[in-house]
């Protein structure tokens, strides 16, 4: 079997004690690639990198890095020959070590000479914007600088693949979309293959070149994240990206019908009996599309930001809808959508 | 009085000691397989000591907290014992493990040893244990706390009511010598009779069943006691220390208690044993343990031209054990005394 | 279970069989197979069992000791608990003393601090001659009274650890939140601190209470002065005869454990019932209460304490160790430098026993902070159940009497083919082995935690960053837990330079160590060079000991920088 991509998994499974973490799943990445991996919690998108990287073993199939099977039947190479870095939820900086040594540790039991060493550990410090604080200790940093540590560390060993495993959720807020750019940075400024693994949608969609979403251990949908976006594969991940209207129904010649519905679309139909979802934001004025009319009334308005978020009762359906401007609870109102916003996915308990 | 300067000298050396042990790989031992003898009297490693500068041949002394250390020791060693002779204060003791066979006979050495009258009078038939060094048990008195006039002459003036419940005893379960001196007082005085005075005489049990020597004579120099029934070893080594003692023998006889050494029956080492028995029998072996200031240094010696440490009593008209009737009756005895005396 | 998992749990296993349970076997054994040694077929026979326990004597001893270690651990318990409470919720002065004292008691045997107390309260001691002891307390001294008043200076530091980490874990908090809704501070501490802190207590109390039942060292002075028989001595003179009373020291043995077991279970069901984590690790600091005019009363409390439980009992013997004789008191004539001489002369028995001392504890302190590391970092990676495993039996091994261990490995070194076949009975090798059996435990107590608290990513990340196994057992295990291992190193030295019963019981051949001739000293009225000899013992651990800790605080405040404190040798995940 050849492998090619820079990083690819073939049929990978494992258990956790009687608990099939994992099944049948098939990954790659290309070189330079940033691939996000996005599920809720218990999906397995941990332990997949932490199979890749080879602090767990996989019950079956095969991995290879950099063109090299690192796992496969008669392979099970090293962690520290797979050439991949790894950076922690918890950050993991070892609180003993200054900054200076935690970047160390690995390039000094690699044999590199000490002037090469403190020449890379300077980098490493300056790339993240913390080499003023080489001398101090873990403890004494916060956690925005101790997670721009743990990604120096990585980084300095120059991984062919560097593996994100939810480097910002114990980050504040206030800081996390900073950090997050200077990660996509850094990582792209070095043409550095990355895995980045998040259950936040915005968080994976903003910092990927292609979008992973796995669900019960297996991966459901892999794209550009605009692809996943627009032409969910599922309701499940139509639902998780963002949040969509759905309506079940049937579908003949791009024409969708249910109960009170009837809507033109150009998207593909998986099959006969189908959900259509659309978008908050893809609800228009009814002008805009008036063969894809649907009308209901209001029961609630809320301010958002840049729209009002409304709440539209058709009778035996609910839809939200981003609206222009507040309309009072109890009014009545129209909507259409575009035919081509109109995606349909396999009903959500087929 | 010594000086700051000689003790900071022997801090400075028991530190580098300190170190040199510490940095030593193992603890050093000698070549060939030291002599390994099991006791509870002090004068031993002194004789020891004396034996391996004579001969070139190593020793090892191990003494436990007591005599009943060194028997459940012995006890627990069972056919695999771990030592090559055995010295112990008491015949009794001495004579029960020769029965359970743990010793060799060797009539040729107590043949061959200069013995006093009383020596060769404590050579068991057997020669299965040779007596080495003899004391006994009589009545001691602080003569802070009763005049000349008071002291007792016989046991059985113990039942003086001014004694009442300040004499103190050893309970005889925890103490081979104190066993002696229970059998030895019913040879003396026959059973009935000695224990009908006892009950008599031990009545409050907080003094009558101490464990050791040193909590006897502790009871009779600063506790409650007036006298004690105690090893006469014991009161002279606290004599010559200073305090306030008084050794009696009473008219009805004391038992001798001698030291004993008994050679393990499976010993591998029979040659070595012969010369260490020999040379502790010797002027020259009793001259080393005479060197100490320690109760067990003064004894009454039972080789010929030994003399005793300054001070000691040794013309005591000693009673022989019938050792026989002692194991016999040990354990009905011991239990009968701590019914009685032991809280 | 992986290949590697099996063979780690048989090797923690058959470590825990051989060092502990095998020789408790062979002990307990006797008193229903009486003939197990002997070599011929054993039978079963409950005849001995029945003999041995149905006798008044051995009631009494039995009960001797559930009295005792009741009354000692509720005194000890309700000590400490004050005594905690004083230090980490008021403002009371003279802090470093109060601190340290605990620790200073911890450290040092309780056996020295009974000999100590009976050259102080015997009717001619050093109390008597400076006209301190009101008449009739001597005699009081020496019977119950006396063992419990020695017992509770010696163990409430067990107490005041145990309830003061859980008032400090437990914060302020719920007390004001009391408060707030109208409590009285008495009605605060009584319905909602007390509560709070009752598992800690219980387990101070039962801890304690399994100390007193196993302890020989007070069994065999004060007790065995004032003839109040307890189960450990009425073992030792089974054992301290010949032939010895298998039946009886087994049987007693086997009462004993069952005491001990049921203590354990005891506070293993109780502490399920209540499931209260105090310890969140978010409570800020409690609020300390100002005691105004009252801390000075409060700190004579606790310096009186202080001076009972360490000063006092320090000075007897330091006076003793430079006196002649007891009698003849603090007087310059009586003033002798005789003993320390005697104690600190290279070649001179008492030094030698010194020095094999410190020798064999800090070889036995070495190898059981090595094996608890890696017996922690084993189970670490090892399922959760045989690390429960391992702390009970670990804590259980902590119960078992010293004599009932020593006697054990007697039997199972000496007689026991395979195991006497290695010679090493009588050497100082089996001694080092049965002080290393005693500590492990208390070892594994300190390091288990500490590893467990480490994060798995942080070794993790090592493996990432191509630590093998040894590096990441020396450049990140051992860093991290530094200060627990260097406690943990200490405590098995201090515990071992005394340790009494097994070093009476697997003396080697080629000498005896410290606690043998210390104990033999005092028994044979030789309190001068004892007390001396005890004195250079705890001089010598004590300034080892503090030492090695400051040199290790040194040594990570300089390699790790402020890092270390904070960490207080274990640190945070992550």
């Amino acid at each position: 079997m050849a492998l090619t991509a820079w990083v690819e998994c073939r049929g990978l499974a494992k258990a956790l004690g009687t608990n099939q973490v994992l099944r049948d799943l098939d990954l790659s990445v290309e070189k330079g690639e940033i691939l996000s991996i996005l599920g809720p919690s218990g999906s397995g998108k941990t332990t997949l990198i932490r199979l890749i990287a080879g602090l767990a073993d996989p019950d079956a199939g095969e991995i290879s890095v950099a063109g090299r099977l690192v796992f496969g039947p008669r392979t099970n190479a090293r962690i520290e020959s797979r050439g991949v870095g790894y950076v922690f939820q918890d950050y993991a900086v070892w609180p003993h070590m200054s900054v200076a040594e935690n970047v160390g540790f690995g390039l000094g039991l690699a044999g590199m000479g000490r002037a090469e060493r403190d020449q890379r550990i300077r980098e490493a410090l300056t790339s993240v914007g913390i080499a003023a604080l080489a001398d101090r200790y873990p403890d004494q940093l916060s956690g925005g600088q101790q997670q721009r540590l743990a990604l120096a560390r990585s980084m300095a060993m120059r991984p062919e693949v560097i593996l994100l495993d939810e480097p910002l959720s114990n980050v504040d807020a206030a800081l996390r979309e900073h950090l997050r750019l200077e990660i996509l940075q850094l990582v792209r400024a070095h043409g550095t293959t990355a895995i980045y693994i998040t259950h936040d949608q915005s968080e994976a969609m903003a910092l990927c070149d292609r979008l992973a979403v796995m669900q019960g251990g297996r991966l459901l949908q892999a794209g550009p994240p605009e692809e996943l976006y627009r032409r969910p594969n599922s309701w499940f991940i139509a639902n998780f990206l963002g949040g969509a209207n759905a309506i079940e129904g049937e579908v003949a010649d791009g024409v969708f019908t249910a109960p009170g519905v009837r809507l033109h679309t150009t998207c593909p139909a998986p099959a006969s009996r189908v959900a259509l979802v659309f978008r908050p934001e893809d609800a228009l004025p009814e002008s805009a599309q008036p063969q894809n009319r649907l009308e209901g009334v209001v029961v609630a308005s809320m301010f958002i930001g840049r729209c009002w978020r409304i709440t539209l009762n058709t009778g035996s359906l609910q839809f939200v809808l981003d609206w222009t401007h507040r309309v009072e609870d109890g009014a009545a109102l129209a909507f259409s959508v575009a035919p081509d916003r109109c995606a349909l996915v396999l009903p959500e308990k087929s | 009085m010594r000086t700051h300067g000689m003790s900071r000298r022997h801090l400075l050396q028991a530190t580098v000691g300190a170190a040199s042990v510490l940095a030593a790989p193992h603890i050093a031992r000698a070549a060939a397989a030291p002599l390994v003898i099991y006791d509870s009297l002090d004068f031993v490693g002194k004789a020891a000591k004396a034996f391996s500068a004579k001969t070139g041949i190593a020793t090892n002394v191990v003494e436990q907290g007591g005599t009943g250390g060194v028997l459940g020791k012995i006890a627990a060693e069972g056919d695999k014992p771990q030592y090559d002779m055995v010295w112990l204060e008491g015949s009794a003791v001495m004579e029960r493990m020769a029965q359970a066979g743990i010793f060799g006979a060797h009539a040729d050495l107590a043949a061959r040893a200069a013995y006093t009258k009383v020596g060769r009078s404590l050579v068991p038939a057997s020669a299965m244990f040779l007596p080495v060094t003899a004391s006994t048990t009589g009545i001691t008195v602080n003569s802070k706390k009763l005049t000349p006039a008071q002291y007792p002459k016989s046991w059985s003036d113990l039942a003086n009511p001014d004694y009442a419940g300040a004499i103190a005893a050893k309970d005889p379960n925890l103490s081979g010598p104190a066993f002696q001196w229970l059998a030895g007082f019913f040879q003396a005085m026959g059973e009935e009779k000695g224990k009908a005075l006892l009950l008599q005489v031990l009545t409050n049990k907080a003094l009558s069943g101490l464990p050791s020597g040193g909590t006897v004579n502790k009871a009779l120099l600063t506790g409650n006691a007036k006298l004690a029934i105690t090893q006469d070893s014991a009161t002279f080594g606290k004599i010559a220390a200073g305090e306030p003692l008084v050794s009696l023998y009473p008219t009805e006889g004391v038992v001798a208690t001698p030291s004993s050494i008994g050679i393990s029956a499976r010993t591998t080492q029979a040659d070595s044993c012969h010369q260490f028995v020999s040379f502790v029998l010797s002027p020259e072996g009793q001259a080393a343990m005479l060197d100490g200031d320690d109760s067990d240094f003064f004894f009454a010696p039972i080789i010929e031209g030994v003399k005793a440490k300054p001070g000691r009593t040794t013309d005591i008209n000693f009673l022989v054990l019938d050792n026989a009737a002692a194991a016999k009756n040990e354990t009905a005895w011991k239990s009968w005394y701590r019914e009685n005396f032991v809280p | 279970m992986t290949i590697g998992g099996a063979a780690t749990s048989l090797g923690v296993v058959s470590l825990f069989v051989v060092l502990v349970f095998l020789p408790l076997a062979l002990v307990m054994g006797q008193a229903v197979v009486p003939d197990l040694m002997d070599g011929h077929w054993p039978h079963l026979s409950l005849a001995g069992l029945e003999h041995s326990l149905g006798n008044a004597r051995s009631i009494t001893a039995i009960s001797h000791t559930v009295v005792l270690s009741a009354i000692g651990a509720v005194s000890a318990t309700v000590l400490g608990a004050l005594y905690a409470l004083m230090l980490a919720r008021s403002n009371v002065p003279f802090r470093a003393v109060l601190r340290a004292t605990p620790w200073l008691i911890f450290l040092t045997p309780g056996y020295l601090k009974a000999l100590a107390w009976v050259l102080l309260m015997s009717p001619g001691g050093y109390l008597a001659q400076f006209g301190l002891l009101p008449e009739g307390w001597d005699t009081a001294f020496f019977s119950l009274n006396g063992l419990i008043f020695v017992h509770t200076l010696n163990l409430f530091p067990m107490a005041c650890f145990v309830i003061g980490a859980a008032m400090s874990g437990l914060g302020s908090e719920f007390e004001d939140a009391a408060r707030t809704v109208g409590g009285s501070a008495r009605q605060a501490w009584v319905k909602i601190n007390l509560p709070l802190l009752a598992p800690a207590v219980v387990l101070a109390f039962l801890s304690i209470f399994a100390e007193i039942a196993s302890d020989f060292g007070l069994a065999a002075t004060i007790a065995r002065t004032s003839n109040f028989g307890l189960l450990t001595y009425s073992i030792a003179t089974a054992i301290e005869n010949f032939p010895v009373d298998f039946q009886l020291a087994g049987s007693q043995a086997l009462v004993l454990l069952a005491m001990l077991c049921s203590v354990l279970l005891l506070d293993k069901a109780l502490r399920r019932q209540r499931r209260v984590r105090l310890i969140t690790g978010r409570s800020r600091r409690p609020r300390i209460y100002d005691l105004g005019l009252w801390r000075w009363p409060v700190a004579g409390f606790g310096l009186l304490v202080s001076l009972l439980s360490v000063w006092l009992p320090m000075a007897a013997i330091i006076a003793r160790s430079g006196a002649r004789t007891l009698g003849q008191g603090l007087a310059a004539s009586n003033m002798t430098w005789r003993y320390l001489d005697q104690a600190l002369t290279l070649g001179q028995p008492a030094n030698q026993a010194l020095l094999r001392s410190l020798w064999f504890a800090g070889l036995t302190a070495i190898t059981c902070g090595v094996l608890a590391l890696l017996l922690a970092w084993r189970l670490d990676q090892g399922g959760k159940a045989l690390r429960q495993i391992v702390l009970a039996m670990a804590v259980g091994a902590m119960a078992i009497p010293g004599v009932v261990m020593g006697l054990g490995y007697i039997l199972l070194w000496d007689r026991v083919p395979g195991f006497a076949d290695t010679g090493i009975y009588g050497t100082w090798k089996l001694l080092v082995l049965g002080y290393v059996s005693h500590g492990l435990p208390y070892a594994l107590v300190v390091v288990l935690p500490a590893v467990g608290q480490i994060s798995p990513n942080l070794i993790d990340a090592a493996r990432l960053h191509g630590a093998g196994a040894t590096t990441r057992m020396f450049r990140i295990i051992v860093p991290l837990i530094a200060l627990s291992l260097v406690t943990a190193v200490l405590l098995v030295f201090a515990r071992s330079v005394f340790e009494l019963p097994i070093s009476q019981l697997l003396q080697p051949t080629a000498g005896a160590p410290a606690p043998s001739v210390i104990v033999r000293l005092f028994g044979n009225d030789n309190d001068g060079l004892g007390s001396a000899l005890s004195l250079l013992a705890i001089l010598a651990t004590g300034g080892l000991a503090g030492l090695l800790w400051l040199a290790a605080r040194a040594a990570g405040r300089a390699v790790w920088g402020n890092g270390f404190d904070s960490l207080g040798g274990m640190p945070r995940s992550g």
